[in-house]
């Protein structure tokens, strides 16, 4: 007896998979009406990645980004019931699909990103003045010992391409704007992605702050912080590997991360601080 | 016409966790009016003028987040008007159960929101594997309607309130099939206690693509369980070339003549039925989504067609 469950992995498939084989009970009718499913499934969704990676869409032009939809409904069939998630990981699809655009792909993660960011819980940073009055009474070891939240949705990226110039004329298609590609950095960065207020917004840093953040996001100390920063910039300088950083690359080291504390807090990153 | 205040602090409202829903009657208090879809174009139409609907419609998975812009707007809106939850992800039809954190949201979403109800469709959308995004057609069978009832009552008590479920429109039959959609309908409802979102639009539709007489169906219907109607626009079989004359719910223009018609029959069916006509009735609209007032328009029309059959019927 062929139960629900079997009817409806058949039925699935059939809207998967153009051509595969119908079963016998199936008469024209049943394969019009499947016709209209599978049409409907492949148009629907090709619509919202179109409409979810504007800029990305725009950037590689109509046709282009269209095929690189399709394949990634064929790569990947979505599973999850939010039609958001739908062209999650495009940016693998774009990478494989067009290995000359790197900035296709990253593009594609950006825009990833500042959705999720649109979606996340919302949460007050602190202000510069309130993160002076939590830490006013810190002594020296609780600066070491001192832990960071961020806000919900925030998410470091790698970048190796400059947006920031482009970004406003990315939002115009191609009929209102030439799009050329990307221009590519003389160093790879991050980007630190976020919610302020209610728009998703970027900004791009160092990848040694980069490297950091995600080092505090991670549950990381500050002290831990200071430590790892100095063997990075020992490194930087050529200076030999060592266990135990030079106290002058300690001293820069601490520098380096009150600059980068400060600017995370300046951007409204913080939410909250312990130690 | 009553609307129910929304009080000032969501999270101060308390619910039960778990609220057993009778199966025997339909625990959703009747609510008479009319109104709307909301859709994104005419955020700013309803959050910055007084706007003469009666409650608004929103399609629940689009709030679903955790939080941001469209959360904060919706929260804003509910304060001005009676809101309903209308969900296309919780594939009630599905054979391998439903999705526990889809539900867990949705909950959290209606928490906040105090909606009038929270209604879905019946059919299925996906199986473990893969989401179709869509609103798949259910096979009519004794099997089928038993995966149905469970995952209704699952769903009921996951959300701590009795839901309506709304006829779907469909393109394809099974050949199994063992029961008509109205009596698939019926015993549904009798064997939940959920309640019934009449698709007036989906009806024609179903009815021209399967061959189903459209007044058997309404003649079939427990109608003292319509809460809710529905009236949208189709894309007519003979726009569709190659789909062998099959008529497809695209909501992306006016109701037709056709419809305004069944709408009449439908709405004079209730008044005589158990609810005596009192049904919440909306216009959707989800493509080609015209400027606001047109869609006044034609709430309108339905307004004057309710009120001449409520009349007729009297």
């Amino acid at each position: 007896m062929t139960t629900l469950a079997d009817m409806q992995r058949e039925f699935m498939a059939h809207i998967l998979e153009e051509g595969r084989d119908k079963p016998d009970e199936w008469g024209e009718r049943e394969q019009a009406g499947m016709t209209i499913y599978r049409t409907g499934y492949r148009a629907r969704l090709v619509d919202s990645i179109m409409e979810s990676y504007e800029r990305t869409r725009h950037l590689a032009g109509e046709d282009a980004f269209r095929q690189a939809a399709i394949n990634h409904l064929i790569a990947r069939p979505p599973a999850g019931w939010s039609i958001e998630e739908v062209g999650a990981d495009l940016d693998e699809t774009l990478a494989a699909l067009y290995p000359d655009r790197p900035d296709l792909a990253e593009l594609a993660a950006i825009e990833a990103a500042m959705q999720v960011a649109a979606r996340a819980e919302d949460a007050s940073p602190l202000t510069a003045e309130q993160f002076g009055q939590e830490t006013a009474s810190f002594g020296e070891d609780n600066w070491a010992s001192l832990r960071l939240e961020f806000l919900p949705g925030m998410t470091v990226l790698p970048t190796e391409h400059l947006w920031t110039p482009i970004w406003a004329d990315l939002a115009l298609s191609a009929e209102d704007a030439a799009h050329e590609p990307a221009q590519r950095l003389e160093e790879a960065g991050v980007l630190l992605i976020w919610r302020e207020e209610e728009q998703p917004v970027f900004v791009a840093r160092s990848w040694l702050e980069g490297e950091a953040l995600k080092a505090m996001m991670g549950g990381q100390g500050f002290g831990a912080l200071c430590e790892h920063l100095a063997v990075q910039i020992a490194a930087l300088n050529g200076a030999p590997n060592h266990a135990e950083p030079d106290p002058a690359f300690l001293e820069a080291a601490v520098g380096e991360a009150g600059q980068m504390l400060g600017s995370w807090v300046q951007l409204g990153l913080v939410t909250q601080v312990s130690a | 016409m009553t609307s129910p205040a929304l009080s000032s602090d969501s999270s101060a409202v308390q619910r039960p966790a778990s609220h057993a829903v009778s199966a025997q009657n339909c625990d959703i208090d009747p609510f008479s009016g009319f109104g709307l879809g909301l859709r994104k174009p005419h955020f700013a139409d309803f959050l910055e003028n007084d706007v003469p609907v009666d409650f608004l419609e929103v399609i629940s998975e689009n709030f679903m987040a955790d939080g941001g812009k469209h959360l904060r707007i919706l929260t804003e809106i509910r304060q001005r008007y009676p809101v309903i939850l209308h969900g296309v992800s919780m594939s009630i039809g599905s054979a391998e159960g439903l999705d526990d954190g889809y539900l867990e949201r949705l909950a959290r979403l209606a928490q906040r929101i105090e909606p009038l109800w929270v209604s879905d469709h019946l059919c299925w959308t996906r199986t473990s594997a893969h989401n179709s995004h869509d609103l798949l057609p259910m096979p009519l069978t004794r099997d089928a309607l038993d995966v149905v009832c469970d995952n209704i009552d699952h769903a009921q008590n996951a959300l701590g309130r009795a839901m309506l479920f709304e006829n779907p429109s469909s393109y394809m039959a099974f050949p199994q099939d063992e029961l008509t959609e109205w009596e698939f309908l019926s015993e549904m409802a009798a064997r939940t206690g959920c309640g019934l979102l009449l698709d007036v639009n989906n009806i024609y539709v179903s009815a021209h693509n399967h061959g189903w007489s459209a007044q058997d169906y309404l003649a079939g219907l427990p109608l003292d369980r319509v809460r809710q109607i529905h009236l949208a626009g189709h894309t007519p079989p003979d726009e569709n070339d190659g789909t062998d004359g099959i008529a497809v719910d695209t909501h992306d223009r006016p109701v037709c003549d056709g419809v305004w018609d069944l709408f009449s029959e439908a709405f004079g069916g209730l008044s005589n039925s158990g609810n005596l006509g009192d049904v919440a009735v909306m216009i959707e609209r989800d493509d080609a989504i015209p400027p606001l007032p047109e869609l006044l328009d034609e709430l309108g029309q339905a307004r004057a067609l309710g009120s001449a059959a409520q009349s007729a019927a009297q």
